[in-house]
């Protein structure tokens, strides 16, 4: 239960928070820490957000929030082998720290995977 | 159908394709849905996600409709996947995605269909692909990141927390990466005072819009 006025958000922020939602799956609480580590200001003044902020503006657009905690989805830890995709990463990672990346990731056999 | 339009070639007959899934769960992925996100690449394949759940279900419509059975994929656990023959005779892959995840992927996709056929939202995009781990899926990853604003690459992330692990979100942060390397500097848009997203060493990324969503 979410009392007290709408906050008074851009549509286009508004929209965001819809979608965040009802596209992305992730709860108020969850949306609400994405807005602070952007940084978005609140709307009514500083950084912090709080959950029912969010609460309130979705409502406001029709939307059913889901009750209870967010599910964890943790899957098993899978065994450590290299794929395309981690070499690529590692080309990422020498690309951002020049000089450094040759010490920072090494290929070994053992964890070479199909 | 603006979603199918941007989505390239594949999309011919794709909705009757769909239509074989009946009232089975089921979201689109691969490349016909990871054009909506990023310059559109050339794609002969039409790739579905199902939940394992239904599994039984999707058997029994898609032969219902007359499809038929083809062979397995060769895709890393903890997905699986087979080929299907549909009743044109056109290859269809269907991804068979494990847990709770699997059944929000397609879950949201039949959520926010919206009349059109059931695709694929971003982040549940980005999380098959950092799972399934080829380099076509690095570089689709990159593509459909590195044009996006901060709070999207946010949201993407915290929907990854709950299910990749931290070699994993870091490996996302480096494709974010690539992919602002291909794109070049984002353009400043918005209104004032808002920050960049913290990077995976916690420092401010890029430049301070003035005011609105900073990409």
């Amino acid at each position: 239960m979410t009392r007290g006025r709408p906050p008074a958000l851009s549509a286009d922020l508004s929209d965001r928070l819809v979608e965040m939602s009802q596209g992305y799956g992730l709860s108020a609480r969850e949306i609400s820490g994405v807005l602070e580590r952007v940084g978005i200001a609140a709307p009514f003044g500083g950084k912090r957000w709080h959950p029912s902020t969010v609460s309130r503006s979705l409502i406001q657009r029709g939307v059913v929030l889901p009750k209870g905690r967010p599910p964890r989805w943790r899957r098993e830890p899978r065994p450590e082998v290299v794929t395309p995709l981690h070499v690529i990463t590692a080309i990422a990672w020498r690309r951002r720290a020049p000089g450094s990346g040759s010490d920072l990731w090494r290929l070994r056999p053992e964890r070479v995977g199909r | 159908m603006e979603a199918a339009a941007r989505a390239g070639g594949a999309v011919m007959g794709i909705e009757e394709i769909d239509a074989a899934f009946g009232s089975v769960p089921h979201a689109i992925i691969g490349a016909v849905a990871a054009n909506q996100f990023m310059p559109a690449r050339q794609t002969m394949d039409i790739d579905f996600a199902i939940a394992q759940r239904d599994v039984d279900l999707a058997t029994e419509a898609l032969h219902a409709a007359g499809w038929r059975l083809q062979h397995e994929l060769v895709v890393r656990p903890p997905l699986a996947g087979v080929t299907w023959q549909s009743a044109d005779d056109q290859p269809v892959d269907i991804i068979i995605v494990p847990g709770r995840w699997g059944e929000a992927l397609v879950d949201s996709a039949m959520a926010n269909r919206a009349g059109s056929v059931p695709m694929a939202s971003l982040p549940h995009l980005v999380i098959l692909k950092m799972i399934a781990g080829r380099a076509t899926d690095a570089g689709d990853i990159a593509r459909m990141l590195g044009h996006q604003d901060a709070l999207t690459l946010e949201a993407v992330r915290t929907l990854a927390r709950r299910v990749l692990q931290e070699s994993e979100l870091a490996d996302l942060d480096q494709l974010i990466e690539l992919g602002r390397l291909e794109y070049g500097p984002p353009p400043m848009e918005g209104s004032a005072g808002i920050q960049g997203p913290p990077d995976s060493r916690g420092r401010n990324s890029g430049p301070r819009a003035p005011g609105g969503l900073k990409r």
